[in-house]
C-alpha cells in the first residue's frame, strides 16, 4: 500500500469503491465510516446551516423594517422625493435586500462546495 | 380606448408567441426535449424564461391594483413573491437540479421509494396547477373586456386555446424561448407606461398621498388580527413558491446544480426589478386620486389613457395590453407544461403523444372553472393557491431534501393534514359558512396554522413509522447534495 502510493501519483490510490478503511486508520472516531460519506454529511449540514442563517438574516432585517415603521410613526414624515419612508422601505428597499442576501448566499454555498471537493481530493491522496 | 390598436397589440403578442413557439418545434424531437429542453439552457436565457413564467396576471395587474386600492399593505404580495424565490434558492434549487427529476412526483416518489407518495403528489400538483391557471384566465377575461368590449369569456378561451396549442406542439424547448421573450415584453410593457406616467405626474400640485394608509399589514379589526393575517400571508408566499409545479420543473433545465443557483440569483434581480414598476403604477394611481370604474385590477389598463389623452395614451394602453396578455400566456403555458408532464407520466406512460393530449386536458379543465367561477382580486386568488401549496407540497419537499428520517407514510399524512386544514380555512370564511365578524371568520389566511401542522404531522408520523425511512435514504441525500461537475 505505502509502496504503491510512493511509486504512483497520489490520486491513483482510490478508496471510494471498497469502503473498507480500517487499514488507513484516518478517522479515530469513526473507523467504520466511509470518509466520503462523513464529508457529505458535513457538507449537507454546512449548506443547511448557511441557508438557515441567510433566511434568518433576511427575515430579521424585514421584521426590523416593519418594527421601525410601526414604532416610529414620526419617521414617516420624512419623505424624500415626496414619497414617505413607508413606501420607500416596503415598496423599493426590500428588493435590494433580497438580492444581496441571494448573492451572499450563493457565494458562500460555492465556497462550501469547493471546500468539500478539496477535502475529497485529500482523502484520495 | 382605440380598439383597433388594442387588437393589433394582442395580435402581435399572439403571433410572436406562435412564431417563437414553432421555431422551437423544429428543434424539439426527443422526449427529453419535450420535458426539459435537453437540460442545456444557459442561466440568462433560463432566468428570463423563469421570470417570464413566474410574473403572472397577479403580478402584472394584481400588484398595481392592490397598491392602488390598499396602499402599502399591498406591498406584501410582491415582497412575498420575490422572497419566495429567495427561499427556493436557499433550500431547494441546487439539490433539486441534481436530483435529475423531471417533475415533482418524480422527485418525491424516487426519494421516498413509494407509489402512494407519487399518486398523492401528482394529485396535489394537478389541483394546484388547475387552481393557479384559473386566475390567469380570469385576468385575460377582465383585460379583453376592458380593452375591446368583447364578452369576457372570449379572453379566457383565447388564452386557453393558444396555451394548449403551443404546449402540445412545441414542448419545453419552444416554451423556454417564448417565455424568455415574454419576460422582456412584460418588463417593457409595464416599465414604459410607469415611467411616462410618473414623469407626467411629477410635481403636479394635486398629487398627494391620502392619509388613509395607517397600516402596513392586511387590514383587520384588531392589531393582532392584522399581524396574524399579514404574517400568515407572507409565510404562504415565502413557502408557496418553491412548491409550485411550474417553478420546480424549470430547474431541471439547468445544466448542473451550480448553474441552478446562478440562474436563481439572476431571476431574483429580474423579478425584483420588475415589481418596482407595478408598484410605481399603483402609487401613481393612489396619489393621483383617479377613479377606476371597473375592479382595481384594471388600474394598469386604464391609467395610461387617463393621464395621456389622445394618441400617446392609446399607444401606451395597447402596449400594456400586450404585456398583460403575455403575462397570462406565459404563466398558463408554464403551468400547462408541468401539468401535462405529470398527467402524461401518470396516465399515458410519458410518451410524446400522451404529453400532447395531457397539454390540452390541462388547459380545458381550468377554462371550465374560469368560465363558471366569479373572479376575485387576482393577487388575492393567487395568494390562496400559495397558501395551499405551502401547506402540502412544501413541507414534504423541504424535509425530503434535508431530513434523512422522512418516511413515505409521514409524507402522505403531512400532505393530507396540511392540505385539509388549509382547504377548510380557505374555503369556510369565503363561502360565508362562519358568522361574520367572529374571530374564526377572520382566520382566512391559513398558512401560519396549517404549515406548522403539516411539518409537525410529517415529522411525528415519520418518527413513529415502524417501516422506517427508505433503505437508500442516505444514498439519495448524498446524490442530491454532492456537487456535480
Amino acid at each position: 500500500m505505502t509502496d504503491s502510493a510512493s511509486l504512483n501519483p497520489p490520486e491513483r490510490v482510490r478508496i471510494t469503491a471498497s469502503g473498507s478503511l480500517g487499514d488507513h486508520g484516518v478517522l479515530d472516531s469513526g473507523a467504520h465510516v466511509d470518509p466520503r460519506s462523513f464529508y457529505v454529511t458535513s457538507l449537507i449540514r454546512a449548506q443547511l446551516r448557511l441557508a438557515l442563517y441567510s433566511l434568518a438574516g433576511f427575515l430579521g432585517l424585514l421584521t426590523a423594517f416593519v418594527l421601525i415603521l410601526i414604532s416610529f410613526p414620526e419617521l414617516d414624515q420624512w419623505s424624500p422625493m415626496g414619497i414617505s419612508l413607508r413606501w420607500w422601505l416596503l415598496g423599493v428597499g426590500v428588493y435590494p435586500l433580497i438580492f444581496v442576501t441571494a448573492v451572499i448566499y450563493a457565494g458562500a454555498a460555492r465556497r462550501n462546495k469547493s471546500r468539500y471537493l478539496q477535502l475529497i481530493g485529500e482523502t484520495e491522496s | 380606448m382605440n380598439i383597433t390598436l388594442n387588437f393589433i397589440a394582442l395580435g402581435l403578442v399572439l403571433a410572436a408567441t406562435v412564431l417563437i413557439g414553432s421555431y422551437g418545434l423544429r428543434i424539439s424531437r426527443t422526449t427529453s426535449d419535450f420535458y426539459v429542453a435537453s437540460r442545456s439552457v444557459s442561466p440568462w436565457l433560463n432566468a428570463s424564461a423563469i421570470g417570464g413564467e413566474y410574473l403572472s396576471a397577479a403580478s402584472f395587474l394584481g400588484v398595481a391594483g392592490l397598491v392602488f386600492s390598499q396602499g402599502p399593505s399591498g406591498f406584501w404580495f410582491p415582497i412575498g413573491y420575490t422572497a419566495g424565490y429567495l427561499l427556493l434558492l436557499l433550500f431547494v434549487a441546487a439539490p433539486l437540479r441534481r436530483s435529475g427529476a423531471y417533475t415533482l412526483p418524480d422527485f418525491t416518489s424516487r426519494r421516498l421509494d413509494s407509489q402512494g407518495v407519487r399518486r398523492l403528489t401528482s394529485t396535489l400538483v394537478i389541483i394546484i396547477g388547475w387552481l393557479y391557471i384559473v386566475p390567469q384566465l380570469q385576468g385575460a377575461a377582465l383585460t379583453l373586456g376592458v380593452a375591446t368590449g368583447l364578452p369576457s369569456w372570449a379572453g379566457s378561451v383565447a388564452v386557453a386555446v393558444v396555451v394548449g396549442g403551443v404546449v402540445a406542439f412545441g414542448g419545453m424547448r419552444s416554451i423556454t424561448f417564448v417565455q424568455a421573450f415574454q419576460y422582456w415584453l412584460k418588463l417593457s410593457a409595464v416599465a414604459v407606461p410607469a415611467i411616462a406616467i410618473a414623469w407626467a405626474l411629477w410635481g403636479t400640485p394635486e398629487l398627494s398621498l391620502p392619509a388613509l394608509e395607517t397600516s402596513v399589514g392586511l387590514a383587520k379589526e384588531t392589531v393582532w388580527g392584522t399581524a396574524f393575517a399579514t404574517t400568515s400571508l407572507v409565510l404562504a408566499l415565502l413557502l408557496g413558491t418553491m412548491g409550485l409545479p411550474h417553478v420546480l420543473v424549470r430547474f431541471t433545465t439547468n445544466p448542473n446544480g451550480h448553474a441552478a443557483r446562478r440562474t436563481t440569483v439572476i431571476v431574483l434581480a429580474l423579478i425584483g426589478g420588475f415589481y418596482l414598476f407595478p408598484t410605481l403604477l399603483g402609487f401613481a394611481g393612489h396619489a393621483s386620486g383617479i377613479e377606476v370604474s371597473g375592479p382595481p385590477d384594471s388600474l394598469v389598463l386604464v391609467l395610461p389613457a387617463e393621464v395621456f389623452p389622445g394618441l400617446v395614451g392609446e399607444l401606451l394602453t395597447a402596449l400594456v395590453l400586450g404585456g398583460a396578455f403575455a403575462a397570462f400566456l406565459s404563466t398558463s403555458s408554464g403551468l400547462a407544461i408541468s401539468l401535462a408532464g405529470v398527467i402524461s407520466q401518470e396516465f399515458a406512460g410519458g410518451s410524446v403523444r400522451g404529453f400532447r393530449i395531457a397539454a390540452l386536458a390541462s388547459t380545458l379543465v381550468p377554462l371550465a372553472f374560469a368560465l363558471v367561477l366569479a373572479p376575485g382580486n387576482l393577487a388575492g386568488s393567487v395568494g390562496l393557491v400559495f397558501a395551499f401549496t405551502a401547506s402540502t407540497i412544501t413541507p414534504v419537499l423541504l424535509l425530503s431534501v434535508w431530513w434523512q428520517g422522512l418516511t413515505a407514510r409521514g409524507a402522505i399524512w403531512g400532505m393530507l393534514a396540511g392540505g385539509s386544514i388549509s382547504a377548510i380555512m380557505l374555503i369556510l370564511p369565503r363561502v360565508g359558512a362562519l358568522p361574520a365578524g367572529s374571530w374564526l371568520a377572520s382566520l382566512d389566511q391559513p398558512a401560519l396554522i396549517s404549515v406548522p401542522i403539516a411539518f409537525l404531522v410529517t415529522v411525528v408520523v415519520s418518527r413513529l413509522d415502524v417501516n422506517g425511512p427508505p433503505a437508500d435514504a442516505a444514498g439519495e441525500l448524498t446524490r442530491i447534495h454532492t456537487p456535480d461537475r
